[in-house]
């Protein structure tokens, strides 16, 4: 018996399940006009500028943390804007080819191959499932690991980069200890106030041996009483960025 | 640059809040995405490709929401919601019965659901921000070539893994 269901291009289906079908019905001037209140506020807060002095032209990295089990929102991914210079940065290759497609992963303690492996697995470095091959993995030039299938001939010296010596202590180590401990700490309450968190941080910075700033501004407003942070390894530097106390778990 | 940075928050901040709202179906959550990535455009206001800012700042947004536990969890249920909701919405003419439309948007969403994150992303891009060219390249931070070469493959694997999916159910109606 054939299936008397007509054919369904699939991908045309998704239009439909549109949750939000018409973004011109979220203008709202007054919630938008709060927001660039807002957005002006935090990127003119006491951080510091990352200066532009470099001759190569580099993405910083900031990392916001959220703080407590609900307060996601400020929970930008490590990777949202980590660009190809950052020494904690891993990418996970799909082919060994510099133009591959490539995902890049928070940092993490453990062999980098066994971390892109999971990524692999996941179905995240090629947009499908799948058993990863064998990797090798590789420094680049400005200290980023790269992780590459380990097809016959792939050397990480073809691409003019060093082999990764897993035994080799390096500072990114250290910081991806330090930023997993205060990862912990923030998101283990429920609401760090200014002076709580630029106490923890100033803490766990110390006691990793991290010669850091903590800035951030003076006072938090009322209405954004929690820290979240902002972590730049490149400018050594954790800021306190204010955020709203959100509601308990919804589900 | 305010003067040019308010000029571009006026014009993509609603769309970038249907972005998130598609991901996480929490106002709040969905003001707090626009919020970090508006800043974030602002500190590298000049990195933004001139051709493209819609695209560049749906690639911030999506690395900022994929890789969040909690949002994840929220946009499974908001698709479980859409299919319900889809019983009684009108949608393409040639199906022939809402009966039909509910199993084949269930199946449609079953075959979205075994892709990759990448794929799952991809094909969102395109289906409901409808991102294409310039801005689908500048949101994947690749080329168009290459971003056309991966709604190719996504696109593939949505259809293969529809075909498994109703295939299956196929096969069920035929065993009862």
């Amino acid at each position: 018996m054939n299936d008397p269901r007509p054919e369904l291009d699939p991908l045309s289906a998704l239009g439909p399940l549109n949750p939000v079908p018409d973004a011109e019905a979220l203008r709202d001037p007054a919630r938008s006009a709060e927001l660039l209140r807002r957005v002006l506020s935090d990127a003119t807060a006491s951080v510091r500028v990352l200066p532009s002095s470099r001759q190569r032209r580099q993405r910083r990295i900031i990392v916001v943390v959220a703080v407590g089990a609900v307060a996601a929102a400020a929970a930008f991914a490590w990777v949202a804007v980590r660009g190809h210079d950052d020494p904690l940065s891993l990418s996970c290759y799909a082919t060994a080819s510099l133009e591959s497609d490539r995902t890049q992963v928070p940092p993490a303690h453990g062999d980098p191959r066994n971390i892109c492996a999971s990524e692999w697995v996941a179905g995240r470095v090629t947009g499908t499932r799948s058993d990863p091959p064998p990797l090798i993995a590789c420094v680049r030039d400005e200290g980023s690991v790269a992780v590459l299938p380990a097809t016959r001939g792939t050397a990480c010296s073809r691409f003019g980069w060093a082999d990764l010596d897993p035994n080799a202590n390096r500072q990114a180590d250290f910081v991806i200890r330090a930023y997993d401990q205060l990862v912990a700490a923030f998101r283990s309450e429920p609401c760090l106030d200014l002076h709580e968190a630029h106490a923890t941080a100033r803490r766990i910075l110390e006691a990793n041996n991290l010669d850091w700033i903590v800035s951030g501004p003076p006072e938090f407003p009322a209405e954004r009483p929690c820290a979240s942070l902002a972590i730049d390894p490149n400018e050594r530097t954790v800021t306190l960025v204010p955020v709203p106390r959100l509601p308990a778990a919804d589900g | 640059m305010e003067r040019a940075f308010v000029a571009f928050f006026n014009e993509h901040e609603h769309k970038l809040r249907a972005f998130a709202l598609r991901r996480t179906a929490s106002p709040a959550w969905a003001d707090e995405i626009v919020a970090g990535v508006m800043v974030i455009a602002w500190r590298r206001f000049n990195d933004i490709p001139p051709e493209a800012p819609f695209g560049w700042l749906c690639g911030v947004a999506f690395r900022v929401a994929r890789n969040d536990e909690r949002g994840r969890r929220r946009y499974v249920r908001l698709i479980d919601q859409a299919v319900a909701e889809a019983e009684t919405r009108p949608l393409v003419a040639y199906l022939e019965s809402d009966a039909l439309l509910a199993e084949q948007l269930e199946a449609v969403v079953a075959a979205f659901q075994v892709l990759g994150d990448l794929d799952q992303e991809v094909l969102r891009l395109v289906a409901w921000e409808g991102l294409n060219g310039r801005d689908l390249a500048a949101a994947l931070d690749t080329s168009e070539p290459a971003a056309r070469k991966r709604v190719s493959r996504a696109r593939e694997r949505l259809r293969a893994a529809y075909l498994a999916v109703t295939t299956d159910s196929v096969d069920d109606r035929r065993a009862r």
